[in-house]
């Protein structure tokens, strides 16, 4: 292992995943950029200062009302956007936290989170791996450095996608690194089988 | 007798409190790093009693009596 993995490895002493064998150590943890997060959040922030603006209006919304309506009923509606808001907030955070590839010792998991009630896991064995890709698309992700790594299975014609995850340079070689081990080991273990059966 | 704005009112609260259920469901049971579960859950819940709290207060001020509807 190199020793950006074995860093990698440090980083993620700490981690734990629903699933995660014995003897299987996290070599790195993959989410989208930080940007696609602050990008979904653009409505959200939007949304608060008006929030934040009509909360202050209230009193002359009550006023301008053609219906005399308590004040506090407008207050409530407000109150209620707010708690809105709060959760909506955390429901997107989740959606961006939840989502994740893992890259593990043994094999790739992609966990995609939509919304709060669809999650799809999928997983990867490192030998079952052809072709890993990366790409970087566009002016803000060759900026920002991040871009979608594409890995080619054996006998399928799906193809497990990181998407833009930072660094997808360095998330290639690391797969291909993994691939290639577990390609020898693999050998390794046919090798000593027919030395077993010949002799 | 029957109050519609008040029936709507627990109706919004109590998909309110069905979402922050779920959103606790999911930072406990799918949590990757127990710290960050641990302090995400605790702001959540910290900031979720707070709003309802003040939401409450506002509810209680209201005269729900001006809404209602008699047959």
């Amino acid at each position: 292992m190199g020793s950006q993995e074995t860093n990698y490895q440090h980083k993620y002493h700490e981690h734990t995943f629903r699933g995660k064998r014995k003897d299987e150590e996290i070599i790195v943890m993959l989410r989208r950029h930080w940007i696609i997060l602050l990008i979904e959040c653009i409505p959200l922030i939007i949304f608060l200062a008006v929030l934040i603006a009509e909360s202050f209006f209230v009193p002359f919304l009550a006023q301008t009302f053609p219906i005399e309506i308590n004040p506090k009923f407008f207050s409530l509606i407000s109150s209620f956007l707010f708690l809105f808001y709060w959760l909506i907030l955390f429901v997107v955070w989740l959606d961006y936290y939840l989502d994740v590839w893992i890259v593990t010792d043994q094999r790739i998991i992609n966990i995609e989170q939509f919304s709060l009630f669809r999650r799809e896991i999928s997983e990867l064995d490192h030998g079952k791996i052809q072709d890993v890709t990366t790409e970087v698309h566009g002016i803000i992700p060759t900026i920002l450095k991040f871009g979608s790594v594409h890995i080619q299975t054996a006998g399928s014609k799906t193809r497990f996608e990181f998407k833009q995850v930072p660094d997808p340079m360095l998330v290639r070689t690391m797969i291909m690194k993994l691939q290639k081990k577990s390609f020898r080991e693999s050998k390794i273990k046919e090798g000593e089988l027919l030395r077993g059966r010949i002799s | 007798m029957f109050n519609p704005f008040l029936i709507v009112y627990f109706v919004f609260l109590t998909i309110f409190l069905a979402g922050v259920f779920a959103v606790i469901y999911h930072l406990q049971v799918y949590k990757f790093n127990e710290k960050i579960s641990l302090l995400v859950t605790s702001l959540f819940i910290v900031g979720s009693l707070i709003l309802l709290a003040v939401n409450i207060v506002i509810a209680i001020e209201i005269d729900w009596t001006e809404f209602l509807i008699i047959f």
